[in-house]
């Protein structure tokens, strides 16, 4: 898990000492440079030109901060970064509810349980595109899905509307994007030792007790970083809701459609800042309230 | 919350209920292997379907055609070239880069460690849609667009972070008492390096060889602002092909897509732990 993985990065790693190492700093920057200079070229320069592009005005000249009144001053733009929020949030906390029954049921090693782990990476390896077309055609008006609902439900009145909505949104988001939740809550819920559950058990706690007072704040940390990945590849989504969003159009579909559709480069770049701002701050606030499950909790 | 309740009870007092529970818990499992499923078998079907309108659960009847078209008007065998030499240029400028990087941040003292992370991961924190304006823009005036080292270049910046942080966990992780034997034991640096580092190294590698892969074999939003006629992908194929109405043909395009990932999906389960790779994989 990448968050471990850092831990133990930062805990700082055996023979760690430069007196050990010939060379000393000199040769530890040289080994930093390729890396720090790749990223500088490629990505810290582009967020550069993109941030010049957004204050420049249309003319050319001068400096206007014209772009980001204009989006701040727009319900429609605010709508637009409600709508990604939105989803972003949906998709976080619908993943948490399917993440935390399926790592509970996965660490009894039920039979087939290996199948169904790999079957929970199956989402992560493919495209997105690919997922989503497959999608489409399943929730599709005439797909396998309605006509099911159509023979179940024969009462209902017409085909049900999940493409290019809201809700279907959501349900192939969640999808695409729930893996990461699952694969860290289940990671976490093994980690955690039945005799600590069994005490509570023992103590005379209830099952739901055990589990909201044992289970859920030790299988927590789990559950937040791999929701924090959820959370971001949501909100960063753009080819599905470019192919699957119909007229909803999330911050990444409207920047790239004001850039590479109506030439718009000072509003795009401009709605690419806005959308980075945001997503810093909105892991800055997970990270920070979501340090325990459950406040106030006892025990 | 219910299902979570049901699920919690199910497994610490399996006597209260085990019927009902075991109905609930099975019941989850294969809707959950349904869900997840399902859109594959949407595809495959819709590739190789004929008179599939309204109402009809299977198609009327099977037919090769749109994969036919996916190989000869789309150009495919071309594409698909395109994809693997940008994936491989990826993973070489993701290895040599990354990899000193790594070393020094696993195994030497560097000052402003927590900071230097951080900006090395930031890459894979922001969307990538935030960045790809710009990276289009210095492109165009670095005559990089509609080149595959351009597009593997813009790749890397996604890969690299990836590589990184795998990397230089597995030299932390290098068991110092063998590395002290092979120096006790006068072996050189550079036999050293081949014999003990390397083999200690090579899960990392192997991780981080696969992941840099897919990262490139399956991105979009970087290749969609950098690629040009030359350097088409299948990624940005399968898109043009749903763009142009032709489900059917991105259906194909699509199988033909998956079969990477389903090889890869089976190396990975039988050589690396899932828990372990999740900051590679990046499914935008």
């Amino acid at each position: 898990m990448a968050v471990q993985f850092l831990r133990r990065l930062r805990s700082g790693g055996p023979g760690t000492s430069s007196a050990r190492h010939p060379g000393g700093r000199a040769v530890t920057a040289a080994l930093l440079v390729p890396a720090i200079a790749f990223l500088a070229l490629f990505f810290f320069y582009p967020i550069l030109i993109t941030f010049g592009t957004s204050i420049t005005p249309a003319n050319g000249t001068g400096v206007t901060l014209e772009e980001y009144l204009t989006i701040l001053s727009s319900p429609k733009d605010w709508g637009v970064i409600a709508l990604t929020l939105g989803l972003a949030v949906g998709t976080t906390v619908i993943s948490v509810l399917l993440a935390v029954p399926l790592a509970l049921i996965l660490r009894r090693r039920i039979r087939g349980h290996r199948a169904l782990r790999l079957l929970v990476l199956a989402p992560l390896m493919i495209l997105a595109l690919v997922s989503a077309l497959g999608l489409l055609i399943l929730w599709d008006r005439n797909g396998w899905l309605n006509l099911l609902f159509s023979r179940l439900l024969p009462f209902s009145d017409g085909p049900l509307q999940i493409d290019y909505t809201i809700p279907g949104l959501l349900i192939f988001y969640t999808w695409l994007y729930s893996p990461f939740t699952i694969l860290t809550t289940l990671s976490a819920v093994e980690g955690i030792d039945p005799n600590v559950e069994e005490a509570a058990r023992v103590s005379g706690a209830a099952p739901w007790r055990v589990f909201r007072s044992v289970t859920l704040p030790l299988a927590w940390p789990g559950i937040r970083a791999g929701s924090v990945l959820t959370f971001l590849l949501a909100f960063g989504a753009f080819s599905v809701p470019l192919i699957a969003g119909g007229n909803h159009r999330p911050l990444p579909v409207l920047i790239y459609t004001e850039a590479a559709v109506f030439q718009n480069f000072e509003r795009g770049s401009a709605l690419a800042m806005v959308m980075a701002v945001v997503a810093l701050a909105a892991i800055a606030l997970y990270t920070r309230f979501s340090s325990k499950p459950v406040r106030g909790s006892a025990g | 919350m219910t299902a979570v309740a049901v699920a919690a009870g199910a497994r610490i007092r399996p006597r209260v209920g085990p019927g009902l529970s075991r109905l609930i818990t099975y019941t989850f499992l294969l809707a959950f292997v349904l869900y997840v499923l399902s859109p594959f078998l949407a595809i495959l079907v819709t590739s190789i379907a004929q008179d599939w309108f309204g109402g009809r659960i299977l198609p009327g009847s099977l037919t090769l055609r749109w994969f036919d078209w996916a190989f000869n008007v789309t150009n495919l065998p071309g594409v698909m070239a395109n994809s693997f030499i940008i994936a491989g240029l990826t993973i070489a400028i993701s290895l040599v880069i990354g990899i000193p990087t790594a070393w020094a941040l696993g195994r030497r003292h560097v000052r402003a460690r927590n900071v230097l992370m951080t900006l090395i991961l930031l890459p894979k924190t922001v969307p990538p849609i935030t960045f790809a304006l710009g990276l289009s823009r210095e492109f165009y005036s670095f005559d990089l667009v509609d080149t595959h080292l351009g597009v593997a270049l813009a790749h890397t910046t996604l890969a690299l972070p990836f590589v990184v942080l795998i990397m230089s966990a597995t030299f932390a992780g290098l068991d110092e008492r063998v590395l002290e034997a092979g120096r006790v034991c006068g072996g050189n640096w550079f036999r050293n390096l081949v014999h003990l580092v390397l083999p200690m190294a090579m899960p990392g590698l192997m991780a981080s060889v696969l992941f840099t892969f897919v990262t490139s074999f399956n991105e979009f939003t970087l290749t969609l602002v950098t690629y040009g006629p030359d350097t088409l992908t299948l990624t940005v194929q399968t898109y043009l092909a749903i763009g142009d109405g032709f489900l059917e043909v991105a259906s194909a395009i699509s199988v033909v897509l998956l079969v990477p990932s389903v090889i890869l999906l089976l190396l990975i389960q039988r050589q690396i732990r899932p828990e372990n790779i999740l900051g590679g994989v990046k499914g935008l």
